[in-house]
């Protein structure tokens, strides 16, 4: 295996994972393309973002290198290298007219696309959510302007799943976004510059707003000034402009037209520094944006919906989320 | 949903008179009080000493304790529901008076915990609103000798094992516009030592039990720093801390929240919370 700095950011992850009281011992990843255990992915149902090139493009595009990770028999699909935005489409057995759209986090690394993708669909397509998966190109696989490539893709995804919701039968108006870490960060960008341009509009669809009707912000990133850790780095790369630094210390961005925001933060979290939830919390009180927040003594970090040990109270989260989307737009307060 | 009717299981705190009496003649609260005992079918060895809010005028026995036993009981969790004594009855030493009757309510559940069948270990307290600010003194002010001891029960410890506290005021350092709870716990021109003495956030420790914070940020009457300030205190000095914090509750909402709002799914995750606390 290479050993560059993306791979020591991926071990030092998983370690950290790893420390989880219950959590088995990780083994080493194993590409994607050869491991039994790697699910079915991408689904069936999915559409690029930008079908004449994304902006920014680089000569020569990432390849493709997805890692199965943890501990044997409870491993799971990191995407590593990617090539182009697409967003996959999870569609619910008994629709509620709602969309829902999850942002996967990985450090702006990788992308945990079945710990925070896969699994939030299955959970929320059964309470009758169409769920998209944001899949986002990562900032230091060599798009220019790094800082502003998932936002691009963020902003389009809402643009075009609004543009196509006949396609699902939803409501563009409650289509709502949940982000996990990194894409908490990204969760946490969307919502407050989702009216920012990044981007020459590429054809109609982009006259549409890019604006959630609510945001999800699990275990987020939100202050890049708060988080020097390596989601920080890897979206902003070395020697980024001022302006682009102070951009995404995204509570520094929240105005009265941000949308109403669920926090969810585990106190014991050694990745991501609570501060970042309370910072955001504090913003959005101040700017009096609906808000409301869930710290969890026990959780860590990135435990998703799969990966808490039973009997913790954070198990609950799932439900919280779905019962406060409910007040604000989206689906129905109880499960179909 | 109804409310629970009150326990016949009760006991007092005090044999004889309790300290500081006799109280005025136009009292509003209990000259005896008392601890009132609510069993659930299954006892875990669980048990959670309750302290009702009221802003120190009154007690409510119903909304913030015979409905939180109901809620709780499900779970395994024995609740004892104290009707504590209101400082301003005109007991001597007013400011002492809620938690003389927190302390001793907490030694006697211990003293007979194998008659109510839980683990002395395993009992907590909970408070409402000004029965969270008497809640916030409990897990902080545990051994402050505040009475003469009365009897055996008197040598055992008063330290919770884990605090739940909801909508709690937990500083009289500020005064919130609509909040009581100061002046009539302290009286008029309190002394700054008083104030400090009975201001959780100011008398945290590395020894304050586990703490439950649950706050909705629209309450209108003790603002929800009183929760964020707390749990910053208590996470400084490496005191376990689970925080929620509600968009929509208001005051007073004990166990009373509709199913469509996130703050009714309390009691499950405090059962939860407090079994991880209790093992």
């Amino acid at each position: 295996m290479r050993i560059d700095r993306r791979t020591l950011i991926g071990s030092a992850l998983a370690m950290t994972l790893a420390s989880r009281a219950n959590a088995q011992e990780w083994g080493k990843p194993t590409p994607a393309a050869t491991s039994v255990d790697r699910p079915d992915w991408p689904p069936p149902e999915h559409f690029p973002l930008w079908p004449n090139g994304a902006p920014g493009t680089p000569d020569t595009l990432p390849v493709p290198h997805n890692t199965m990770n943890g501990p044997a028999g409870d491993r799971q699909l990191w995407l590593y290298g990617v090539p182009e935005a697409f967003v996959a489409v999870y569609r619910p057995k008994t629709p509620n007219g709602h969309g829902l759209m999850s942002i996967p986090g990985g450090g702006y690394g990788f992308l945990s696309v079945q710990n925070e993708g896969m699994d939030i669909a299955r959970y929320y397509t059964q309470r009758g959510y169409t769920v998209f998966v944001l899949i986002y190109r990562l900032p230091g696989e060599g798009w220019a302007q790094r800082w502003d490539v998932p936002l691009q893709d963020a902003q389009r995804a809402m643009r075009l799943i609004r543009a196509r919701a006949s396609t699902w039968g939803i409501d563009p108006e409650t289509l709502g976004i949940v982000g996990f870490s990194a894409g908490g960060h990204l969760g946490a960008s969307l919502a407050t510059l989702y009216d920012t341009k990044v981007y020459e509009p590429v054809d109609a669809d982009d006259e549409r707003s890019a604006r959630p009707a609510f945001a999800g912000l699990c275990y987020p990133v939100i202050d890049l000034s708060i988080d020097k850790s390596h989601s920080s780095q890897n979206l902003l790369g070395p020697n980024p402009p001022a302006d682009a630094v102070a951009r995404y210390d995204t509570s520094r961005q929240v105005t009265a037209k941000t949308p109403p925001l669920f926090l969810v933060q585990a106190l014991d979290d050694p990745l991501v520094n609570p501060d970042n939830s309370l910072a955001m919390l504090a913003s959005a009180r101040e700017a009096k944006v609906p808000v409301e927040a869930h710290f969890f003594e026990e959780g860590g970090h990135g435990f998703g919906i799969e990966h808490l040990a039973e009997g913790l109270p954070a198990n609950l989260w799932p439900e919280l989320f779905a019962l406060w989307m409910a007040k604000h737009g989206g689906g129905a307060a109880t499960p179909a | 949903m109804a409310n629970a009717p009150l326990s016949t299981e009760r006991f007092r705190l005090w044999p004889e008179t309790p300290p500081g009496g006799p109280p005025a003649a136009n009292r509003k609260g209990t000259a005896e009080p008392t601890v009132s005992v609510y069993r659930p079918p299954r006892p875990d060895g669980r048990g959670v000493v309750v302290f009702p809010g009221g802003g120190y005028v009154f007690v409510s026995q119903v909304g913030e304790g015979a409905n939180i036993a109901r809620a709780l009981a499900p779970f395994g969790i024995t609740t004892f529901v104290v009707d504590y004594r209101l400082p301003v009855d005109g007991w001597n030493r007013r400011y002492d008076v809620p938690l003389q009757d927190a302390q001793r309510a907490i030694r006697l559940v211990r003293r007979h915990a194998d008659r109510y069948r839980i683990d002395p270990k395993k009992l907590g307290i909970m408070g409402f609103s000004a029965g969270g600010h008497l809640g916030s003194v409990a897990v902080t002010a545990y051994d402050d000798e505040v009475y003469k001891p009365v009897d055996f029960a008197d040598t055992l410890s008063a330290r919770p094992a884990f605090g739940g506290l909801f909508y709690p005021v937990t500083t009289l350092t500020v005064v919130p516009p609509r909040s009581q709870s100061r002046r009539n716990l302290l009286g008029p021109d309190p002394a700054p030592s008083l104030i400090t003495r009975y201001s959780a956030v100011e008398r945290v420790t590395v020894r304050t039990p586990p703490l439950f914070l649950c706050h909705a940020m629209d309450d209108p009457i003790v603002p929800y720093w009183m929760s964020t300030g707390l749990a910053k205190a208590a996470r400084a000095r490496g005191v376990a801390v689970e925080m929620h914090l509600l968009e929509t509750g208001g005051h007073g909402f004990g166990a009373s929240l509709p199913p469509d709002l996130t703050g009714s799914r309390w009691p499950e995750m405090f059962a939860l919370w407090t079994k991880r606390h209790t093992r």
